[in-house]
């Protein structure tokens, strides 16, 4: 058993990233041509516009058809299938918890790869500034209220104010990266276009490829630049506390060397300077443990299911994939 | 098919009397309401209008209507004798309601699944020495978002079906990779195989009818099909411009066959059958979309950020050293 945690504790945690994630893109990306479905519930992006590719669905795109509901219609059937679809993302999220972003997300893994070709190519990345950085991750917020409201008042006058255009159905999709980036894998660019039937079509696909073109640079320059601004990362953040994968931190082993911090590709500070939390998801978490790889105190990170750790920092890991990264 | 056949399983299908009328004028089913009092009853669903039963099943209603024009066509009122069948998503029978109301009639069936359902309206009569039948068909999708979009589930239900003992049917073919989202549009091939008592009916007559009146008449092959190619139907003013605009149309099938027999003790020396069944298409999307503008917008954005990040680490050169970890 002592083996046993030896070995898993020293692993290569990027190479047993990178493998799983492209176990879980092939999964999400291909799987429904293998028939396989998940279901509409996923807290991850397997966008819902890759037809017949998705093995199931992002659940932010049945919130905002759902979501699209008149008043009188929430104590009815339809108010059920809002509950049962959230309660389906909950029960996927308490298991694995923000892992979805970490280890299966299509998107976030996109935005690894391009990383690793700026890497491979010696272009230098950015960071924001602390400022920016508590400014900007405040967006992902604003953004998942607004794909919950805007459906709403589509739906639902409100102060006698006219409802909402139809085209602004799905508000949220009409700008996400996802929706043109993630189909192209299976050769369907008909997302890549700009919809000229009405001002407000045209307006949100049009928004849809601007922000599809800052995706592509931002990506490139920043890790996990889409991340920072994702709603679905703000919806996890409000079951994170409870699911059973946890990421914990013995305060008093930590030196505070900072050396997680800056394997952290989402530039959480807390990382390396709270030593008073016992758990530490932060809302820009991914849970991808890089933190607890790159820590060489023994015991101070961990990465537990069910309060039974399954990847700890440890002084001979750490030295392990120094060593190991040297040679390379 | 033996002929003892078909008129027993049609006996089946045709509860009550078969001394209908076949009318002059196609006859055939919408489900578009007459008046805006019936609209109000009526919302959009994947697969056209319905109404909600109890629980929120969706309830079907449709309305016959009788001329070849969509635009023109009056809402007509069914015979009391007429015969109707519906048909579930694994062929089982329902009993749908007929109803009659002063702007017109039809029938009414709930759609519990996820599918489609096949309704029939058939009037029989004899004219001249020749029996004259009508075969009015709706095959009508149930499908909402909301109960998922297993693909297990939909694969198994997309393919069309046809019904033993209704003597001229129209299929409608499904277009490559069809689901229950796709819609049909102006410029998509759209394939129908005419069968007569379950067999391809070769050399029918089939036409199809736009709203606007265009039409096309094909002569169906050996295999008893028909392709069409929806044209534009749809010219608004650009302002007006509505991408959900739902063009109709009408597929009619006439076929003869020199049969003699008798109806309720009527003989007759031929015969003449007229299927009908109706669809939506919807305007294609290369009249409002455009790959070009998107591509521009998107390298506009990619070109500017780039610029705008070279500019800013020319101003800063000392920030963001990358750290192999
Ligand atoms: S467009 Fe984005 S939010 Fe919408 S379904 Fe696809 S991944 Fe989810
Ligand atoms: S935060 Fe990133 S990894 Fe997580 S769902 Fe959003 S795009 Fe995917
Ligand atoms: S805090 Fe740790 S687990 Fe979370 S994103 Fe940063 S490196 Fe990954």
């Amino acid at each position: 058993m002592k083996r046993l945690r030896a070995f898993i504790n020293g692993a290569d945690i990027r190479r047993f990233r990178f493998w799983v994630q492209l176990g879980f893109f092939v999964l999400l990306v291909y799987g429904g041509y293998f028939l396989i479905n998940l279901g509409q519930s996923l807290p991850t992006f397997s966008c819902g516009f890759n037809q017949p590719g998705r093995a199931g669905v992002c659940y932010l795109l049945p919130l905002q058809h759902q979501t699209h509901i008149p008043w009188d219609s929430i104590i009815s059937w339809r108010g059920l299938g809002i509950l049962t679809g959230l309660l389906t993302f909950v029960a996927w999220l308490f298991v694995f918890n923000k892992a979805w972003c970490g280890y299966a997300c299509p998107l976030g893994t996109i935005q690894d790869w391009m990383t690793s070709l700026r890497q491979k190519l010696g272009i230098r990345y950015s960071t924001y500034s602390l400022d920016w950085f508590t400014r900007l991750k405040k967006i992902k917020y604003i953004l998942l209220i607004l794909l919950i409201v805007i459906p709403f008042l589509m739906a639902n006058s409100v102060a006698g104010l006219p409802t909402l255009p139809e085209d602004m159905g799905t508000p949220f999709c009409k700008i996400c990266p996802a929706r043109m980036v993630i189909p192209a894998f299976t050769g369907d660019f008909s997302q890549w276009t700009v919809d000229f039937s009405t001002g407000t079509a045209a307006t949100m696909t049009g928004l849809g490829m601007l922000v599809l073109g800052i995706f592509f640079i931002g990506g490139f320059i920043n890790k996990r630049f889409f991340c920072f601004f994702c709603p679905m990362s703000a919806l996890h953040s409000l079951f994170s506390k409870v699911a059973l994968l946890k990421l914990r931190k013995d305060g008093s082993k930590c030196t505070r060397c900072g050396d997680c911090y800056r394997a952290c590709d989402m530039q959480i500070k807390e990382i390396a300077d709270d030593v008073e939390s016992k758990t530490l998801i932060k809302d820009d978490c991914m849970m991808c443990f890089k933190c607890v790889a790159s820590c060489p105190e023994e015991g101070a990170l961990k990465a537990s299911f069910m309060g039974i750790p399954i990847y700890e920092s440890t002084e001979a890991g750490f030295f392990k994939r120094m060593t190991k990264r040297r040679k390379r | 098919m033996a002929e003892w056949r078909y008129w027993v399983i049609g006996f089946v299908l045709l509860s009550g009397g078969l001394a209908g009328s076949a009318q002059a004028e196609p006859v055939w089913f919408s489900d578009q309401p007459p008046d805006a009092e019936w609209a109000k009853r009526a919302h959009h669903a994947h697969g056209g209008m319905i109404e909600r039963g109890r629980g929120g099943v969706y309830v079907k209603r449709l309305w016959l209507r009788a001329g070849g024009e969509p635009a023109s066509a009056v809402y007509t009122q069914p015979a009391d004798d007429a015969s109707f069948g519906v048909f579930g998503i694994d062929g089982e029978s329902l009993a749908p309601d007929l109803f009659k109301v002063a702007s017109g009639g039809g029938i009414t069936f709930p759609m519990p699944e996820e599918g489609f359902y096949n309704a029939y309206f058939i009037e029989r009569s004899v004219e001249d020495a020749v029996l004259k039948t009508s075969i009015v068909k709706a095959e009508v999708l149930k499908h909402s978002c909301g109960e998922g979009h297993d693909p297990k589930l939909t694969a198994s239900r997309m393919p069309p079906r046809d019904r033993a003992g209704v003597p001229l049917e129209i299929i409608r073919e499904r277009l490559p990779g069809e689901d229950f989202h796709t819609r049909i549009r102006s410029g998509d091939k759209v394939g129908f195989r005419v069968h007569y008592k379950g067999s391809p009916a070769a050399g029918a007559n089939v036409s199809l009818t736009t709203r606007e009146g265009w039409t096309k008449q094909v002569v169906a092959d050996a295999d008893g099909r028909a392709v069409f190619k929806l044209i534009r139907d749809y010219y608004p003013a650009w302002n007006d411009f509505d991408k959900r605009h739902h063009e109709a149309f009408l597929v009619t099938a006439e076929y003869r066959v020199e049969t003699p027999g008798e109806l309720n003790g009527t003989p007759f020396e031929k015969a003449h059958y007229r299927a009908t069944l109706p669809g939506i298409f919807y305007p294609s999307e290369v009249e409002y979309s455009s790959y070009l503008v998107g591509l521009i917008v998107a390298l506009i954005a990619a070109a500017l950020g780039a610029g705008g990040v070279f500019l800013y680490r020319l101003k800063h050169s000392r920030a963001g050293r990358e750290r192999l970890q």
